[in-house]
């Protein structure tokens, strides 16, 4: 690949001093146009964007009043390079991606604040998903066979984390909690019904009533 | 961004012109070609990841560009009646359907309502709208309508709720049961002569979303 010589020609220079200079600057400028971009002198869509890879920045860009930027950087909530977006003006930066499946210790790298069976509850399969425009939803399943657990209980179960599972840097705004039950284990049992708050960045509450033993629900919370 | 340091002349070298004559545009347009390539992308001068992008910026269009029928789009254009000045768009091929692609999730225009918020999904219309809803009435079979944040309404969307806070084994807490239409929705606490539970709920729609 050529030297891109930014400073060619001089005054003094005489032509054939400077040509194989100008030859490289536009082998340099037709090579750097190839990449991420429809190049020179093809029909209709020259200088279209083929694709966009962007570079990890370690400091968001800048934007003025009038445009907005999209961007790579180490996710905070996730440790991996996500995009980004910012909005004018140098103003509010949302988190465009991250996903993921199966929260359980099995997946490699994934484990519980306190393993994967922490407290006597099981927890199950989950996901998360960051929303387009910013926040992600955190999903999955707990269930337990604890006899102490029964009717109108409360236990409080911990959101699971692992390197790739973004946490809450605020307490989350939302949580759906749905019976997981299949069938009712007794007479007295009549919906295995929950309520729930969120406590805090890493645990939420379901009261059960009224099951009275071992039960299983599906939980999912929103958030920042 | 700073205004260009060099001036770019298409129209060099001309065939009656002496080199003398065309040295400082050629220079010029060199040193303006590293200058340009230099904004949101990686210059010249790295081996590795010359010609990527280090960060896209969007001026606002004001009008949705055009695509052909193999290509997309992306950009950026005013929302003034939205919650920013700005979003960032998507548009699908042979001039296709536009997609608004961001949106920064905070509401705080409604009193009824706190952690209140919405996510729109990969399609304009298909999102999660959440709150919660305090101060309900008790008792009987006790009805309370909620009103959406102005502006927002709700159609096809499969509404979600849970009651907060804890009980004991002698306070039995029964269904609530909510219906969706437009830009209100309904919570019914069937009690049936049993005490419930905090007149509090956080509730979800999930579905075809209306934003302002």
């Amino acid at each position: 690949m050529a030297t891109y010589i930014p400073d060619i020609p001089q005054g003094q220079q005489q032509i054939n001093q400077t040509t194989n200079g100008i030859q490289g600057n536009f082998q340099y400028i037709y090579d750097l146009i190839n990449i991420n971009h429809v190049p020179f002198n093809t029909l209709d869509d020259f200088g279209k964007h083929t694709f966009i890879n962007y570079v990890q920045q370690t400091v968001p860009p800048t934007t003025n009043t009038t445009e907005m930027a999209m961007f790579t950087m180490l996710s905070l909530t996730t440790g991996k390079l996500e995009l980004f977006a910012r909005y004018p003006n140098n103003g509010a930066i949302i988190q465009l991606t991250g996903s993921n499946g199966q929260l359980n210790s099995d997946v490699p790298g994934g484990t519980y604040l306190a393993g994967y069976n922490p407290d006597g509850y099981q927890y199950g399969a989950g996901f998360w998903q960051y929303f387009p425009g910013g926040g992600f939803m955190l999903f999955g399943t707990i269930s337990t066979a604890y006899t102490g657990v029964g009717n109108g209980s409360t236990i409080t179960a911990k959101f699971p984390i692992a390197n790739d599972i973004p946490t809450f840097s605020q307490t989350p705004f939302n949580i759906q909690i749905m019976n997981g039950n299949g069938n009712p284990a007794g007479s007295s049992d009549s919906f295995g019904f929950y309520s729930s708050s969120v406590v805090d960045t890493t645990k939420f509450t379901i009261y059960n009533q009224p099951k009275s033993s071992g039960w299983s629900a599906n939980w999912m919370v929103i958030g920042v | 961004m700073p205004s260009p340091i060099f001036t770019y002349s298409a129209n060099v070298p001309q065939s009656s012109q002496y080199i003398r004559a065309t040295q400082q545009p050629i220079l010029n347009n060199f040193q303006a070609i590293s200058e340009f390539v230099n904004v949101n992308h990686v210059g010249f001068t790295n081996s590795t990841d010359y010609g990527k992008h280090n960060f896209t910026s969007f001026p606002f269009q004001v009008t949705d560009p055009n695509t052909g029928p193999v290509e997309m789009a992306i950009y950026c254009k005013e929302t003034p009646g939205g919650t920013n000045a700005a979003e960032i768009f998507y548009r699908y091929p042979n001039n296709g359907d536009v997609i608004q692609l961001t949106n920064n999730n905070s509401l705080s225009n409604y009193s009824l309502l706190a952690q209140n918020g919405y996510a729109i999904l990969t399609d304009s219309n298909v999102g999660i709208i959440w709150g919660r809803a305090d101060g309900l009435n008790v008792g009987g079979t006790s009805q309370n309508d909620v009103t959406l944040p102005a502006g927002i309404s709700t159609s096809n969307a499969y509404g979600l709720y849970t009651p907060i806070g804890s009980f004991s084994s002698s306070q039995l807490m029964y269904l609530m049961t909510g219906s969706a239409s437009g830009t209100t929705f309904r919570l019914t606490q069937n009690t049936s002569g049993s005490q419930v539970n905090g007149p509090s709920v956080y509730w979800m729609f999930i579905g075809s979303i209306q934003l302002p």
